[in-house]
């Protein structure tokens, strides 16, 4: 049995839909179709932050909010969840703490940021001593926010004076009882979507499942080869919006329950392809705290909410931020057909640019790391023109253990020098069982830069590519070894 | 730091000017409730997606329409033998509203999809399908200029009356005869005082260099976008999110043989401008809402925007100075060439000039300009337009200069610094200048004096200047029998300037802020207002807004003195209400007064008053900053610690509004000096064209500013105002450039400094 419609509350409002209209974007299904105006387009690639609402899940009787960009979010994610906007923040008449405060410090200039960044701060304030996550300052929890006009100062100190600010519970404003309830309820089996859209020449429906167990997700895409995985959307819509790909037929993977948690089997800890960066993040920070740090450097916090670990393996972007750490943790992908799980040493799943070894039918299901891996030393560099939300023109992470003065273990892997990102063995050989001197790190440099073959673009030359090979390695040496020295 | 006020009060008797106060819109904007123009929703409205031109310069060889006029819901696919009220030549680009036979710059727009959703517009536009014929294109500034270098315009250049540059202040035109130009040039300026080699024979330090500034994009985060619906009246009602309501009606109506009567432009609320919105893609709305008979909503996507707005232009400046021994500047000589992109509609070299060259004294002085033209868009305004070119080019020859001369940057600097009455490059006597007030703020301020630094860090110190500008402005304002105060205005309100004019009203009546409404009335019924740029819309408007309050006043006066039988040099306002001095509890409320006013025959009849003012010269503005920067000598990354800036804004009318436009101007001139530009390539392509290659400053890579603001009053201005609102971009680039050089010894002659181009530099 197949339900047809998707449900969700949208600022505390109960909402069912159905139809096309569950594959916009929410922020077009927000601006158009509920008139909520407030949530603003400005890039349609979640790198601006102007679209930014709160995604409220469920869990047990409460509901966690997460800042997401609405741009690239399709409204048929949102089946199960609350969502709540700019106009949904103030209680009536009062306005929320950093809306307050953003008023009364001139936070707010041409205006047009600044739904988003409310949302965003509004976000952070939601973190309290109860949540697994930390509480970022509010430099960190605007990094997926633009603004031109303030140079973030008046907004920075809003956020500051917002907290001395009284304000009630966003759960008195929205009592999750009812709400997880009734979500219960109305979505207890999967949706699924067969309409013909009227807008294209042909006769052909768009299709889309939600489907709940890796089985049923694999038969549907041996009967639909051309359906397109969705996972968190944060890439896929970005295709949709900027390279108008126009996939008629979609399997959103997020309710296949297969993929979701963080495990430990055996010597392995193994990760979902369903778990997002947050995720990671909340379950690094008791788990793994040298992970949380370098997740700080992961695109925004708005794109962490929602990109997942699967989707991210499958853009295979060569200068993508999460798979240096993978290369140097000797990450395998599990790949699935819906029977058979194929894992796969991360360095052979990569044969070339956007090249996977990925068949047919299967599905990146999950990563493993050897629970080994957890007590090393671990370190990621990345080079871009800015810190936060910035294509890197290089990446390195670095992976190593010193036993007396000696590399008892390095890994190094770099990414944005060539089409995959690639482990620097024979730097790593130079430097195992080696003692760890300044000589010894400028030998490598020389071997490592030597390993690579960048090219140029616009972002980057090879030559300062090159260089960088060698200049990260000093970096690290200097930061990170002649300290304890 | 001075303080004084020009001005009938005495600064403590003000109650809400000069006071920090948040602004009247914050409110809406906060709630996500402020209306703005994308935002509209006309009833019947139909969609447009622009198809634009993938190369800088190709023939249309044809354009087949059939595929997108089969996509379902495409109602229309317009070329521009399609818009038949558009017969004007292209000259600008508001004026090249389509492409015609030839496209002239990537993003130019060849063809319009009408859809009844944007979605419809969206899949028509994809399959238009447009044949070019390529052909030789001429990119950047040193091809255009190449002896033997394609003509980006074979046939010449198209003119007509279109002036960009014009709503900037004090633009000076060249020499534009055709016959006189070198190829690929639309203007020539020329300045010389004195016998520069005379200069330079008594210098004892002479220095050369050539200096460079890429295209920069005002980066709005509202993409440009606007609204045409063709009233029943017929009258061409445009909604858009424009700097320049004025400007664009004028435009729309040339550029369609439409009467001046039959258009009417709605300011709405912006989301950003910088320079980026006077007027843009309305006479193409306009158009197509006239083909249709229907509403049309024309809205860019920001990839769109990057390929097709008006960014700044890239600039080269050859600059050349003598300096005696103790510090005393002999002679100036420079060549300013400036990239106009394609078309002939704006004169900035004139302007950089003028900025560049006028901030020093030189007995001698030679600056030859060129306007030269490019297969690019347009080059447009950018908040102090060309400013932060003339910054970077004669801030860090200055730094250089003293150096080499073994003195203090500050102190050099002080001793040549312009003042009030000293000659500008161009020959005028500046107006009241306060440069020398502002680097004597910073040299005694305990900021500066006590400024420190650690390993790899250093300071670097930048003047820049803005002439500010200056228009014949008028305002109306009405007493409502509700008690709130009414003023029209013409203008466009885009930075907290219609809060400023609110204290002012309240301060006049007596009245509190709440009760005053600040009505931006359309372009076809408002008072003429100047647009939103050159910094001039308060030092302009203010005299009028509290000269027509002053006037409500007085027949408010009148009408209580006739009301209590008292003498009106008796009365008090207070609160809304007047009464007899000593006799408060007898007090009657402006709104009852209005009331009677308006209800009462043959008394004096409603309660409004109009005042027109014309200030006869400008108030330049100076800001000087100092910046210290952390260098990582691995990476070559730059990162901005500390931030004073100074400046002079003559008076102070919310101090809070101020620093929020300071802290904003120096986050984009730090992007000017440390990330962006927008890069072409040989073909005329543009490379970075999204939020992640077009690297905008984020949260992370803001600094906190130290804003000391001084009060250094205009002479002619109200209450001694001057603009604020450009000047805190100006001399962050420079600043970051002396900085760099103090760290690592590297002098920059072209912004901004990236990680791999500093790098580069340190290792070569």
């Amino acid at each position: 049995m197949k339900r047809d419609y998707i449900f969700f509350f949208c600022n505390g409002q109960p909402i069912w839909a159905k139809g096309l209209a569950v594959l916009q974007t929410l922020s077009a299904w927000l601006r158009k179709e509920r008139q909520l105006t407030g949530t603003k387009v400005v890039c349609a690639e979640g790198d601006c932050g102007a679209c930014t609402v709160l995604l409220g899940y469920p869990s047990s009787e409460k509901i966690k909010y997460e800042a997401v960009n609405s741009c690239i979010l399709n409204v048929h994610q949102l089946d199960g969840l609350h969502v709540i906007t700019i106009e949904g923040l103030a209680w009536g008449d009062r306005l929320h703490p950093v809306q307050q405060a953003m008023r009364d410090g001139f936070g707010s200039q041409c205006g047009f940021c600044t739904p988003g960044i409310v949302m965003a701060l509004a976000a952070n304030a939601l973190v309290d001593s109860e949540s697994t996550r930390k509480k970022l300052t509010a430099k960190e929890a605007l990094i997926g926010n633009l603004c031109r006009c303030t140079g973030y100062e008046a907004i920075i100190d809003s956020a500051e004076a917002s907290k001395k600010i009284n304000s009630w519970k966003l759960a008195d404003q929205y009592p999750p009882g009812a709400i997880v309830k009734q979500l219960k309820v109305e979505t207890k089996i999967p949706f699924a979507l067969q309409e013909v859209d009227p807008s294209l020449e042909q006769e052909i429906p768009r299709k889309c499942w939600r489907p709940r167990t890796l089985k049923d997700a694999i038969e549907i895409k041996r009967k639909h080869r051309e359906a397109r995985w969705l996972a968190g959307g944060t890439d896929l819509c970005v295709q949709i919006n900027k390279e108008r790909i126009d996939p008629k037929e979609l399997i959103a993977t997020s309710e296949i329950s297969e993929l979701c948690g963080i495990r430990e089997e055996g010597n392995d800890l193994i990760f979902g392809g369903n778990v997002s960066w947050r995720e990671l993040e909340e379950w690094a920070q008791l788990n793994w705290p040298i992970v949380k740090d370098m997740l700080d450097l992961f695109a925004s916090p708005q794109i962490r909410n929602r990109g997942t670990i699967a989707g991210n393996l499958a853009n295979a972007s060569p200068v993508a931020d999460s798979l240096p750490w993978l290369y140097v943790s000797e990450a395998e992908i599990g790949t699935c057909d819906g029977e058979k799980w194929r894992w796969i040493p991360i360095e052979k799943f990569y044969k070339g640019y956007k090249l996977l070894d990925l068949r047919k039918f299967e599905l990146i299901g999950a990563i493993r790391i050897p629970k080994s891996h957890q007590s090393l030393s671990q370190r990621l560099f990345k080079v871009s023109k800015r810190r936060d939300l910035d294509i890197s023109t290089f990446t390195a992470a670095i992976q190593w253990q010193i036993v007396e003065g000696r590399f008892q273990q390095i890994r190094l892997a770099y990414g944005g020098v060539g089409p995959t990102v690639i482990r620097l063995h024979k730097t790593e050989k130079v430097l195992l069982s080696k003692p760890c001197t300044k000589d010894l790190i400028e030998q490598a440099g020389k071997i490592a830069a030597a390993e690579i073959s960048p090219i140029s673009d616009v972002r980057s030359s090879n030559h300062y590519r090159n260089r960088l090979a060698e200049t990260i390695l000093k970096k690290f040496f200097y930061e990170e070894i002649s300290v304890l020295a | 730091m001075s303080k004084s006020i020009s001005g009938e009060n005495a600064p403590s008797q003000f109650k809400y000017i000069g006071k920090p106060r948040g602004t009247i819109d914050a409110p809406e904007k906060l709630k996500g409730q402020a209306l703005y123009t994308a935002d509209l929703q006309l009833p019947s409205m139909l969609h447009l997606r622009p198809v634009l031109s993938p190369h800088a310069h190709a023939r249309i060889v044809s354009i087949d329409k059939e595929a997108a006029l089969a996509v379902p819901g495409v109602r229309a696919v317009l070329d521009a033998s399609d818009l038949t009220h558009w017969r004007k030549k292209a000259a600008s680009r508001v004026g090249a509203l389509l492409a015609r036979n030839e496209v002239m710059f990537q993003g130019h727009p060849v063809a319009v999809v009408v859809g009844e959703t944007p979605q419809a517009a969206w899949d028509g536009a994809s399959v238009v399908d447009v044949d070019y014929e390529e052909l030789d294109v001429v990119a950047d500034i040193q091809t255009a200029l190449k002896s033997g270098a394609p003509l980006v315009w074979p046939n010449g250049i198209p003119r007509d009356e279109s002036d960009v540059s014009g709503d900037h202040g004090a633009v000076e035109k060249g020499e534009s005869d055709a016959a006189s130009l070198p190829p690929n040039v639309h203007s020539m300026n020329s300045y010389t005082r004195g016998e520069v080699e005379e200069g330079f024979a008594e210098a004892d330090v002479v220095l050369e260099r050539n200096y460079r500034t890429g295209i920069v994009h005002q980066g709005y985060m509202e993409p440009q976008v606007c609204v045409a619906s063709p009233d029943p009246m017929g009258i061409m009602t445009i909604y858009t999110s424009t700097q320049g309501p004025r400007t664009v009606h004028k435009d729309v109506s040339r550029l369609l043989d439409l009467p001046h009567t039959k258009v009417k432009v709605v300011p709405m609320v912006i989301g950003g401008g910088f320079g980026g919105k006077h007027g843009m893609l309305e006479p193409l709305a306009a158009a197509v809402a006239l083909e249709m008979k229907a509403p049309v909503k024309l809205e860019l996507t920001r990839t769109e925007d990057f390929m097709t707005s008006m960014p700044a232009p890239a600039a080269e400046v050859w600059l050349k100075m003598g300096v005696k021994q103790d510090g005393i500047i002999c002679a100036i000589q420079a060549r300013i060439d400036v990239d106009n992109g394609v078309f002939a509609a704006a004169w900035w070299s004139g302007l950089l000039a003028q900025l560049m060259t006028s901030g020093y004294r030189t007995p001698h002085l030679k600056i030859d300009c060129r306007e030269v033209v490019t297969h690019k868009p347009m080059a447009g305004a950018y908040r102090a337009p060309t400013a932060q070119t003339a910054s970077f080019a004669m801030e860090s020859h200055m730094d250089e200069l003293a150096r080499s001369l073994k003195l203090d940057p500050l102190e050099f600097r002080l001793q040549n610094a312009a003042g009030s009455g000293d000659l500008m490059s161009n020959g005028n006597p500046w107006p009241s200048l306060g440069l020398k007030e502002c680097l004597t703020t910073l040299k005694e301020s305990e900021l500066w004096q006590q400024r420190q630094t650690n390993e790899n860090e250093g300071w670097g110190i930048a003047v820049g200047l803005w002439p500010c500008g200056v228009s014949p402005a008028s305002a109306v304002c009405r007493m409502l029998p509700n008690g709130n105060v009414q003023v029209q205005v013409g203008s466009v309100d885009i930075s907290g300037i219609n809060s400023g004019f609110v204290q002012i009203v309240a301060e006049v009546l007596s009245i509190d802020p709440s009760k005053v409404e600040i009505i931006q009335v359309d372009s076809h019924a408002g008072p003429v207002a100047p647009p939103s740029g050159g910094s001039q819309v308060s030092y302009s408007l203010a005299g009028a807004i509290s000269g027509a309050t002053r006037n409500v006043k007085d027949q408010l006066a009148k009408l209580a003195a006739e009301h209590f039988e008292a003498a009106e040099r008796d009365l008090v306002f207070e609160e809304g209400s007047v009464h007899v001095n000593g006799l408060p509890s007898k007090a009657i409320s402006l709104a009852e007064l209005a009331s009677q006013a308006e209800s009462r025959k043959g008394g004096a009849g409603p309660v409004i008053a109009t005042s027109s003012n014309s200030i006869q010269e400008n108030a330049p503005a100076v800001a000087v900053h100092a910046v210290k920067v952390v260098v990582d000598l691995e990476t070559g990354k730059v990162s901005p610690k500390n931030y004073i800036a100074v400046q002079d804004v003559g008076f102070a009318i919310n101090p809070m509004l101020i620093e929020g436009q300071v802290q904003g101007g120096v986050l984009q001139g730090l992007g000017w000096g440390l990330w962006e530009e927008m890069p072409y390539d040989a073909q005329g392509q543009l490379l970075a064209s999204n939020f992640l290659d077009y690297a905008m400053p984020r949260a992370d890579d803001s600094v906190f500013v130290d804003a000391v603001l001084v009060e250094n009053p205009s002479p002619l201005g109200p209450l001694g105002i001057r603009g604020v609102g450009e000047p805190p971009i100006v001399p962050g680039g420079a600043a970051v450039a002396n900085a760099v050089r103090e760290v690592t010894g590297v002098r920059f002659e072209q912004l901004p400094i990236r990680p791999q181009a500093l790098w580069k530099a340190m290792n070569s």
